[in-house]
């Protein structure tokens, strides 16, 4: 039992190598049965035969003219989703879409939005008074507001004009509610309202870089209708903005005289 | 726009290219192997041919579906080999009827001339012997000499174990042994 499982082993073993080219080695007392079956293995092996070229070169001209047919089927089929971005027209629908999409984003960015860094003046001339102020940042909106009178001292009993002046500065329009604001006039001494402006109740919308002004004439008279003199300054109330106060501060304040008749 | 031409037109051809060279460098590499698997179990030349065919076609029909990962080159294309062989003996049922007079020789094969007729003669008695072998013995013989298998790989494609193999191999061969020496006398 022991030989028989050696012979089917060292067959294994003998007719791996003779099958990849090597030889038997000649080994003395080898098993005569093994020998005899080995010396047969080598007769079926004989048996073996490589197809002829005409069969190989053939198959092959077939099977790759069958591989072309189906790269070109599954072409065909790609092309039903491929093609059509294949065409012109739909190339340029693509294109334009793309097109548009980079413009948005770069609008979006502010390329191309002009420079509306909001740039505090004052000017002052020898009887006027302008100051201009902006809205804080935080609040959302850019607008340009400036005050003024339209003298810097005024003999007791004359009129004072106080003009006021906002502009849009945002890209797009701008909606202001209540205007014009309330506007009080401070005594520089006491620090205290002697005559305060009622706010109003008109709504204006105004179009990009668009300018609206307000005159407003106090006859110098405090809220008892008594006539005043001294050192006065203007203090402005909140804009109103989408139902949303919007804080005005003046850079500088405005002050104007009063002065009595001597 | 040449952006979208270039990416709307790299698609398709380069995976068909990629798909012919890789089919044609297999076919180099498992044509002979698979034809002489057939020559083992068909004693028909053209039969052998045939059925070598068929089998190259049904793979060139799987290729781009194969995956390397579930199974070697070789045990996936003699996988189709033996079942197009099994769907041959089914269909035809010759598979015991075979008579020597069905037994050629290839027209193309080069004989030299040391080649005696009674080579050739003890050739085509080998060649009905082996047709004798049970299936299982006739595989294994086809697939160790035809396919150039070896025993692990064999195993593993007949779900044996290796010295299964090894014992019915060499038991096989003892069997065509004394088989062929009663015929040849």
């Amino acid at each position: 039992m022991n030989r028989e499982k050696e012979r089917e082993k060292k067959f294994t073993e003998y007719l791996d190598r003779m099958l990849a080219g090597g030889e038997i080695p000649a080994v003395p007392d080898m098993d005569e049965e093994l020998r005899e079956t080995l010396d047969f293995a080598r007769k079926v092996a004989g048996l073996r035969r490589e197809p002829s070229t005409g069969y190989q070169s053939r198959l092959r001209a077939s099977l790759l003219q069958k591989l072309e047919e189906s790269a070109r089927k599954s072409a065909e089929k790609k092309a039903g989703f491929w093609g059509i971005w294949r065409q012109p027209v739909w190339q340029g629908v693509v294109t334009a879409v793309f097109v548009v999409i980079i413009l948005s984003v770069l609008w979006r960015a502010g390329v191309f939005s002009p420079s509306i860094t909001p740039t505090p003046t004052t000017t002052m001339t020898q009887t006027t008074m302008t100051q201009t102020v902006t809205t804080q940042p935080a609040q959302g909106i850019r607008l340009s507001f400036s005050v003024r009178t339209d003298k810097a001292v005024y003999q007791s009993g004359e009129d004072v004009e106080i003009i006021l002046a906002m502009q849009n500065n945002e890209p797009g329009q701008l909606t202001l509610e209540n205007l014009p604001p309330i506007i009080s006039l401070m005594s520089a001494d006491t620090a205290k309202p002697v005559y305060t402006f009622a706010g109003g109740k008109e709504t204006h919308t105004l179009a990009p870089n668009q300018t609206i002004a307000f005159t407003l004439v106090w006859n110098q008279e405090d809220f008892e209708g008594n006539p005043v003199t001294g050192r006065y300054y203007i203090e402005l109330e909140d804009l109103v903005h989408q139902g949303m106060p919007v804080q005005l501060h003046l850079a500088q304040p405005v002050e104007f005289d009063i002065q009595s008749y001597r | 726009m040449f952006i979208l031409n270039f990416i709307f037109s790299i698609v398709p051809e380069r995976i068909s290219q990629s798909t012919t060279e890789a089919f044609t460098a297999f076919y180099n590499s498992f044509l002979p192997k698979v034809f002489r698997y057939f020559s083992y179990n068909i004693a028909d030349v053209h039969q052998a041919e045939d059925l070598t065919s068929i089998t190259f076609e049904k793979a060139l029909t799987k290729f781009e579906s194969y995956s390397p990962d579930k199974a070697s080159p070789a045990t996936w294309i003699f996988t189709i080999a033996r079942n197009t062989l099994f769907d041959y003996f089914r269909s035809s049922s010759q598979r015991k009827n075979v008579s020597l007079d069905k037994i050629t020789e290839d027209p193309e094969d080069q004989q030299t001339p040391e080649q005696s007729f009674l080579e050739k003669e003890e050739s085509q008695i080998l060649k009905k012997c082996l047709l004798k072998l049970s299936s299982k013995e006739q595989e294994i013989i086809s697939l160790k000499f035809g396919a150039d298998m070896n025993n692990r790989q064999i195993a593993a494609m007949l779900s044996l174990s290796d010295s299964n193999v090894g014992i019915i191999l060499y038991r096989a061969v003892r069997k065509l042994r004394v088989e062929f020496a009663e015929s040849s006398k």
